[in-house]
């Protein structure tokens, strides 16, 4: 358990020096944009299609059981504002990071893993460049900005998922599905679903990140630190569902009126 | 003779593990030196000290004439510019090439500043070119390899490589760990004698860890053996051979009897 | 001992691909299965059940906890908004833990725990080769190896399955008592009415599906792994994203034949 705790204070000491340097001016002329760029095309390029595949099998799973629930109550004509409701603030997020976690997440810390015990982080300091700047700041950058984006494109996926089961398997009209989405899913939860998704990339990026950096212990080690990268991460994205949940829940509350 | 580096009674301990203990001596300008001991023996701890990655719990470490305990941030990057480590893999960044690699310490934030500070203008890309084809060239290596990435280049090439990208910045000491460990007889003797050429022809002083007493003998000025926290030996390649020391003993005779002399520079 | 390493088919070596290498591993755990050899492995599988099973418990526990107490919540906010009552928060939220989040969420944890664990642990054997020399002594790497592990992660799989039902659950009853006015014994009782013995086989049976393929993939990708440092880290990494996946797809399938069951 301590080390769990001495993991936690060791990783939000890491988030603290990520944030101070992607902070600082750029001090080489221009490089920093086109390492981020790098990496973003690297995120899109290893998870899009991974996030459309699931994505339609998550849709259609949630339909599946959706339907069988709704259909007891004889109010399948909800379903698509169900389904798109609970997508987007709830399964979707989740899915996506979790699915983030395991193509992203584990691939960075391998890379700066490997890194790390092949003495090329070390390298890099000795010959007078900052790694966390070089190395950890545009993959921070780019994992965030894509975990928000990839979330859109999963949900839209999902809803089509969803649909095509909706009307396959329960012989739900899809434009009826459509037509019951505003009513469940309107700005408030879509901003809600953002903002999960923004906090979830912060998660995968910042562990990811951490593990990789502070590996050690040759190939044995890159291979820890990605198992714990993928625990750690799942583990924290699901406290962090509760506790943004019960934010979210307080907010709109007390914004009851004004919307 | 300048002295560049020098620790004066310098103890460290990790925990109950006392590594380093009342360990004292100095370098001279241009020296090659040996660190020499077994595994776990406090070698790499000795390098860390130099470049100021780690702080002894007593005595001091000074290093081209300052205390390290008395530099900041600013002193101690200043430092390790003038301090070139090649680790003990090459440890080249995979996704770049061959020439981008060599320059990288060229084009280091670091490096631009202190060109900076000194009042100099930051190296032009045809600077940068002929710097990186001036120690390639030190290295033995042709231009072929420019634009390969190191998985593309064999082991040996890269160690080579990852000599020349130390050497780009121009240290005045250069650090080495274990450069020879893990690598076939010839390998070894090659890099061994590119350690004595370079060492020579730049004039930089050369402290180099290993376990290699064999490579000691053949090229150092000044051998330190550690031993339990202690330094076993201390001097001159002539004064090792005639020591009575019973440990330093068994390392020689393992060395003697595969000796062969390298052929003088 | 009988000369096993000529007739042995071994993974990870030939070039092969995934698929062909999957498939050996897999017939040879069945075959294990059904010769029987459980008490020969006994204590490597009650080792690797300590290692997997009870190692997870924590972070299976947290997680569903959390989960629990979430689901409750938004099943209230849905059925508030959308059907103006209350009442069948119970109903459709066992439902939903029993069939779905009971099972998967534990699930894809289990997943990055235990499948990213035994890929690293093969995989690092793999290239300091000790199933190299694990061969040449005449054994066979993958009987000795994974069929251990693989009964473990059933084993494991399913416990922590009805763990993580039970917690969440249980998460979920006390969610509904303390924000929702529900008494403990008015909620047992419209649960009784929603679920049966027969969302519990199902639950059993996708969890004996996620932990039985799960060790197989994450144990293929640990004997294909190559490369050093960097081998590790990418085998690790492919392993937990296949493995997401094919639970991903088995929880379709298996759900949709539920369904067309029901």
């Amino acid at each position: 358990m301590s080390s769990v705790l001495r993991e936690m204070g060791s990783l939000a000491l890491f988030f603290k020096t990520v944030i101070h340097a992607s902070l600082q001016k750029d001090r080489s002329q221009g490089g920093r944009a086109r390492l981020i760029r790098e990496q973003i095309a690297e995120v899109y390029s290893r998870s899009f299609w991974t996030v459309v595949f699931s994505g339609v099998f998550v849709g259609a799973i949630l339909a599946l059981q959706f339907n069988a629930m709704l259909v007891d109550y004889q109010a399948t004509s909800l379903m698509g504002g169900i389904t798109a409701s609970a997508c987007i603030r709830e399964v979707g997020p989740l899915i996506i990071s979790f699915l983030l976690a395991g193509k992203i997440g584990a691939y960075t810390a391998a890379e700066l893993g490997t890194m790390r015990v092949t003495e090329q982080i070390d390298a890099i300091e000795c010959l007078g460049t900052n790694s966390i700047e070089y190395l950890v700041v545009p993959r921070f950058i780019a994992i965030v900005s894509s975990a928000v984006l990839l979330l859109v494109v999963g949900l839209l996926v999902s809803l089509g998922g969803s649909m095509i089961i909706g009307s396959l398997a329960s012989g739900v009209n899809p434009l009826q599905f459509l037509a019951s989405i505003p009513r469940f899913a309107g700005l408030g939860v879509f901003g809600a679903g953002m903002l999960k998704s923004l906090a979830y990339g912060f998660i995968v990026a910042g562990v990811s990140c951490h593990q990789g950096y502070t590996a050690s212990g040759g190939a044995r080690g890159v291979g820890r630190a990605v198992t714990w990268a993928a625990i750690y991460t799942n583990l924290y994205i699901v406290l962090a569902n509760f506790f943004l949940g019960q934010l979210i829940e307080g907010f709109s509350i007390l914004t009851e009126g004004l919307f | 003779m300048r002295e560049v580096i020098a620790f004066r009674s310098c103890s460290k301990s990790f925990g109950k593990r006392s590594i380093l203990s009342d360990v004292s001596f100095s370098i001279a300008q241009g020296e090659i030196v040996f660190v020499l001991g077994r595994s776990g023996m406090g070698k790499s701890v000795t390098l860390k000290h130099i470049i100021g990655v780690m702080k002894p719990d007593s005595g001091s470490v000074e290093v081209l004439g300052k205390n390290l305990a008395a530099l900041d941030g600013r002193g101690l990057s200043d430092l390790r510019r003038k301090c070139g480590m090649v680790f003990q893999q090459p440890a080249l960044l995979d996704s770049l090439t061959v020439f981008e690699n060599v320059s990288f310490g060229l084009r280091s934030p670091e490096f631009v500043q202190s060109r900076r500070d000194a009042g100099l203008k930051p190296l032009s890309e045809s600077e940068i070119r002929a710097r990186v084809l001036e120690v390639l060239g030190l290295v033995r290596l042709g231009t072929e390899i420019l634009d390969k990435r190191p998985p593309q280049i064999s082991y040996g090439m890269q160690k080579r490589v990852s000599l020349a990208r130390t050497l780009a910045p121009g240290p005045e000491i250069l650090l080495f760990d274990e450069p020879t460990t893990g690598l076939d007889p010839i390998t070894t003797q090659s890099v061994n004698q590119l350690v004595r050429e370079l060492s020579r022809k730049l004039r930089v002083t050369a402290v180099v860890v290993s376990h290699d007493m064999h490579c000691a003998l053949q090229i150092a000025d000044q051998i330190l053996v550690l031993d339990d926290a202690k330094i076993l030996a201390k001097g001159s390649v002539d004064e090792i051979k005639q020591s009575q020391e019973p440990l330093l003993i068994e390392f020689l005779s393992e060395a003697l009897e595969n000796l062969r002399e390298v052929e003088p520079a | 001992m009988a000369s096993v390493a000529t007739h042995q088919v071994i993974p990870g070596t030939n070039r092969r691909s995934y698929l062909t290498d999957f498939l050996a591993i897999t017939r040879s755990c069945v075959g294990s299965a059904v010769r029987g050899d459980f008490r020969r492995s006994g204590t490597e599988i009650l080792h690797q059940v300590s290692a997997q099973g009870v190692g997870s418990i924590p972070i299976v526990v947290i997680a569903t906890a959390f989960a629990g107490m979430v689901v409750t919540q938004e099943i209230a906010f849905h059925m508030d908004h959308a059907l103006h009552t209350t009442s069948m928060i119970p109903g459709f939220t066992a439902q939903f833990i029993l069939r779905e989040l009971g099972i998967a969420v534990p699930a894809l944890l289990i997943v990055s725990k235990v499948g990213a664990s035994l890929t690293a642990e093969i995989g690092g054997m793999k290239v300091t080769e000790q199933i190299e020399a694990l061969r040449l002594l005449g054994i066979d790497p993958v009987r000795y190896l994974v069929f251990p592990r693989w009964v473990a992660g059933i084993f494991s799989t399913l416990a922590l399955t009805l763990l993580a039902m039970a917690v969440t659950l249980g998460c979920a009853i006390v969610m509904a008592i303390l924000k929702f006015n529900f008494g403990l014994q008015e909620y047992l009782n419209t649960l009784r009415h929603f679920v049966g013995i027969q969302d519990l086989i199902g639950a059993m049976v996708k969890a004996l599906a996620y932990g039985a393929v799960t060790p197989l993939i994450a144990c293929t990708y640990g004997f294909r792994c190559d490369g050093g440092a960097q081998g590790v880290g990418s085998a690790t990494t492919e392993s937990v994203v296949s493995a997401t996946i094919a639970v991903i797809i088995l929880d379709f399938i298996l759900t949709y034949l539920f369904t067309l069951a029901a």
